[in-house]
């Protein structure tokens, strides 16, 4: 609340509140430590006691001139003192009712924040070498080189026009052109993509031609001219020459990638480190037939 | 006039451009466009072209930017890296999202001021997570959180190091370690030939009403400590620091951003002191900003259409309001790239020197480790304010001043270079051979030359032949010798997105101090041709299905290419050419999020836009 109170005229219901007499804002907080006092006095260590001590008056003020930039006046101080209380009040009761645990927003909004601090720990460990070697070691497999593709492509232009121009000329090839290069005419030429491709991995074609082209490279027969094929530019001619299974890298060659996964897989290992110390500390029990009743089927 | 909690909160919209014929009475447009199916030389396919286009974003927030973390971001840079070669990253509102083609580059710019100190403060170990202000600015109510970040705002618009007094050595740490790991970072990621990963940041300041931010950039891998806004809210200052890193071996440049919500002070005809600009200031702010971000996701900085009203596309994703306020923005002269273009031409009569001749980039601006650029696939910008379609269009913070539904999908930047590698992203950018799009990767190339011998946009290696006799975007004609300039321009389409409607070329010029614009629709799809009453083509057509958010290209065209020659052109006058592609009508990012919640599209917003490309422009100097 005191933030709003020297912030820049912004929020509305913030603002109402504002508008209410500084005084009437004072009084009640003098009411409430009017209160608290006598409470404190009763019973010294139950969890309604709120003792603001030299300490915490100090953080408050110094909290205060950080925010602000200068020191609060004596009102202010007093206004940021029963805002304080009045926070700490509602932040126990609502702790007692179970707010917390109720509320959706609050119970993942604290789950991100402890994930994300064991993630940013992780993130922070520089591997040895070994590490990463014992990495790559473990699934060398899963470390290979995209399937490549060579083709050849022709442009023939949009719409029904290309569409005719194009399958016409792969109708007109001889059957002995059918697989060659060289063996269509440069078709409309107004792409600035090369005729023919060696080895291009699906990135490099989905760049040039769009995602859906290579999707379908991979569905065209080998050594002869197809068309229509309908990348997102029009109507081409396609000539898939080769295909080049993803080979296998060998560790220098896999270094950024092994890393990457060295760096998941620690995460997840702390992930689940954690998950077993919580484990430990908690007993869960699950209604099983309850869950089988709600399709979940039966337990492991 | 001072607002912080405009200079600082994350925001909004842009706009767009330009107009035929401001004056003149409207010459009508030369075009001897190509067509598309044009019949063409057999053989000779072209060779290796000496450049190609990269695609990126280099205006990216992540957890470690004070703002993104209260907005409950929690990915890091490493995240935003994956995420750019495309991984799936998860979002903080809920989901996960993934582009559809992977970013050549990326450029991880988090806030100077406070970096990583509100993600470090927590940390329960922190002693900085103990403090009030740090309870307010995590507390799960996005209003207590808000008024909190306001706070943070304020404190750094007034240049205050001890938001968190008692902790401010941890403040310090946090921020010192943060650094260093932002550049470990991207030296880790960056990936010479496959991807490049630049060192940066922002810097946050504001002076007036506006402001005035800039992304950091530098060319190797490493960097000292960041700038803040608290070092000083003067570019004078910061062109200084970036000075002493150049001197010290270390290329750096800087990028200004939002100008549209700059309240005019981003292109002001004066030093940020009020004083007449001087040779040595223009000289500096020249050799440290050779683009600026014309469009990103708080919009679109092209043009407006008090300025440009002639510009019949010109009221396109604007930004009406503050970031964070609802003070409406009224100070358009300033805050717009093609006014500064013009106002720079008449500076150089006036004075002699030109403070303006800048090029532009696109960015995003996301604080979300991951750029929103498609349309049908928009995810916001500001975490847990605007990550679910409801959120956004139920205007849900739209009483404290951010309303999200006006939010672009938008601000990829594209660069001209002969490799993907720092060296070649950063040097395209120092030469302006760049251009921003609004999210779909449509290729432009253009050219400008007096005498391009003969060759056909589009064939052959045409390319090399126009770098050889002309000048590419952001470079300049040469003497004209009694010759009128020629054009080249070649545009495609995005292979995943629409048809293209129009190329369009504006010419800004000045004579005797006065400045002047217009636009020419150098290409048209669907045999169109201007109106030479008007000056204006017809409208391409607009295929959008608003009640299933869908379009289909059967209007527009996937490639258009031609060359244009300036007929009006006069040999004593200063000009720039820029080129301005327009696609065919697409549904807005808030259609698509009515038809995802089954409700009729915002009747107050357009449900169709045409998604655009900006290049740097073609200087002329007598």
């Amino acid at each position: 609340m005191e933030v709003a109170r020297a912030g820049p005229a912004k929020g509305e219901a913030l603002g109402r509140l504002l508008r209410q007499p500084l005084l009437q804002f004072v009084l009640i907080g003098a009411l409430i430590f009017g209160l608290y006092s006598v409470l404190k006095g009763a019973e010294p260590s139950t969890p309604t006691e709120i003792h603001l001590g030299p300490a915490e008056l100090k953080w408050l003020h110094e909290t205060w001139r950080g925010q602000f930039g200068h020191p609060p006046s004596a009102m202010e101080m007093r206004a940021a003192v029963t805002a304080h209380v009045d926070e700490e009040m509602r932040y126990r009761e609502g702790l007692a009712l179970g707010l917390d645990r109720d509320d959706t927003v609050v119970r993942r909004r604290l789950a991100q924040k402890y994930d994300f601090l064991l993630g940013s720990q992780a993130n922070e460990t520089i591997p040895t070498e070994a590490q990463l070697r014992a990495v790559f070691e473990r699934t060398p497999a899963r470390y290979a080189a995209p399937a490549l593709t060579s083709f050849c492509q022709v442009y023939f232009g949009e719409g029904a026009e290309g569409l005719a121009r194009s399958r016409a000329a792969v109708a007109a090839l001889a059957p002995s052109a059918a697989g060659k290069a060289q063996a269509l005419p440069a078709g409309s030429g107004l792409r600035p993509n090369p005729r023919c491709y060696e080895g291009a991995a699906p990135d490099e074609a989905a760049r040039d031609f769009g995602t859906v082209f290579a999707g379908t490279l991979d569905r065209l027969p080998r050594d002869a001219w197809r068309a229509p094929v309908e990348p997102g530019y029009g109507f081409h001619a396609v000539l898939v020459r080769a295909r080049i299974p993803g080979q296998p890298l060998n560790f220098q060659q896999a270094r950024r990638a092994v890393e990457a996964d060295w760096r998941a897989e620690i995460v997840r290992q702390a992930r689940e480190r954690q998950d077993r110390d919580l484990r430990k500390r908690y007993r869960v029990t699950i209604d099983e037939a309850a869950l089988s009743r709600l399709g979940a089927g039966t337990g492991p | 006039m001072s607002n912080p909690i405009r200079s600082l909160a994350p925001l909004l919209l842009a706009a767009a451009l330009m107009v035929a014929c401001n004056e003149g009475g409207g010459a009508p447009a030369q075009t001897a466009a190509i067509p598309v199916t044009a019949p063409t030389t057999p053989g000779t396919p072209p060779s290796q072209e000496p450049t190609r286009v990269l695609w990126g974003d280099l205006h990216l927030h992540t957890a470690w930017s004070f703002d993104a973390f209260v907005f409950t971001t929690t990915a890091t840079p490493d995240d935003a890296y994956n995420f750019a070669k495309g991984a799936p990253l998860a979002h903080p509102a809920g989901g996960v999202y993934q582009l559809d083609r992977p970013f050549d580059f990326l450029a991880v710019t988090d806030h100077s001021e406070y970096v990583g100190v509100v993600n470090a403060a927590a940390d329960p170990s922190n002693p900085m997570s103990a403090l009030a202000v740090t309870r307010n600015l995590l507390n799960p109510n996005p209003m207590t959180s808000g008024q909190a970040f306001l706070a943070m705002g304020a404190a750094i618009h007034n240049g205050n190091k001890d938001f968190f007094a008692p902790q401010r050595a941890a403040s310090d740490k946090a921020a010192a370690d943060a650094w260093a790991k932002t550049v470990e970072i991207a030296n880790r990621q960056n990936d010479p030939g496959k991807f490049t990963a630049l060192v940066a940041y922002e810097w946050t300041a504001s002076q007036g009403g506006g402001e005035i931010h800039r992304n950091i950039i530098y060319r190797g891998n490493g960097a000292p400590l960041p700038y803040t806004s608290m070092d000083s809210n003067r570019p004078e200052d910061l062109w200084a620091f970036l000075e002493t890193n150049r001197r010290a071996g270390r290329p750096v440049l800087a990028i200004p951003h939002n100008s549209n919500i700059s309240n005019g002070e981003m292109f002001a005809t004066t030093d940020s002191f009020g004083q007449k600009m001087t040779a040595a200031y223009v000289d500096a702010r020249s050799r440290n900003e050779p683009v600026v971000e014309i469009t990103q996701t708080k919009g679109t900085s092209e043009t407006n259409p008090t300025l440009s009203p002639n510009d019949e596309f010109a009221n396109f994703e604007l930004l009406e309001t503050f970031p964070g306020s609802t003070t409406p923005i009224t100070q358009f002269a300033g805050g717009y790239v093609r006014d500064a273009l013009k106002k720079g031409l008449a500076m150089q009569d006036g004075d002699g020197f030109n403070p303006y001749r800048f090029g532009v980039v696109g960015g995003t601006d996301s604080h979300l480790a991951m750029s929103p650029v498609i349309e049908n696939n928009y995810f916001g910008t500001t975490g847990n304010r605007d990550g679910t379609a409801a959120l956004r269009l139920n205007c849900t913070y739209c009483a404290s001043g951010t309303d999200f539904r006006k939010f672009s999908a938008s601000g990829l930047a594209a660069v001209w270079a002969p490799e993907n590698t720092r060296e070649a992203v950063f040097d395209a950018i120092q030469r302006k051979e760049t251009y921003a799009t609004t999210g779909p990767r449509i290729q432009v190339r253009f050219f400008g030359g007096f005498d391009f011998g003969d060759f056909a946009p589009g064939v052959g290696d045409w390319v090399k032949s126009a770098y050889k006799t002309g000048t590419p975007m952001g470079g300049a004609l040469g003497t004209a010798q009694g010759r009128r300039p020629v054009f080249v321009v070649w545009a495609a389409k995005d292979p995943n997105g629409a048809n293209l409607d129009r190329v369009q070329i504006i010419k800004v010029w000045s004579k005797g101090g006065v400045s002047h614009e217009q636009i020419f629709d150098a290409v048209l799809s669907g045999g169109r041709v201007v109106d030479p009453n008007t000056g204006k083509a017809p409208p391409v057509g607009n295929t959008v299905s608003v009640g299933s958010a869908t379009y289909t290209n059967t209007i527009g065209a996937a490639i258009l290419t031609g060359t244009w020659v300036d007929l009006a052109f006069d040999a004593a006058a200063r000009a720039a050419y820029y080129v301005r592609v327009l696609e065919i009508p697409t549904p807005r990012w808030s259609t698509s999020d009515a038809v995802r919640l089954s409700r009729p599209a915002p009747s107050d917003l357009p449900s169709t836009i045409q998604e655009r490309a900006f290049t740097s422009a073609i200087w002329y100097t007598p």
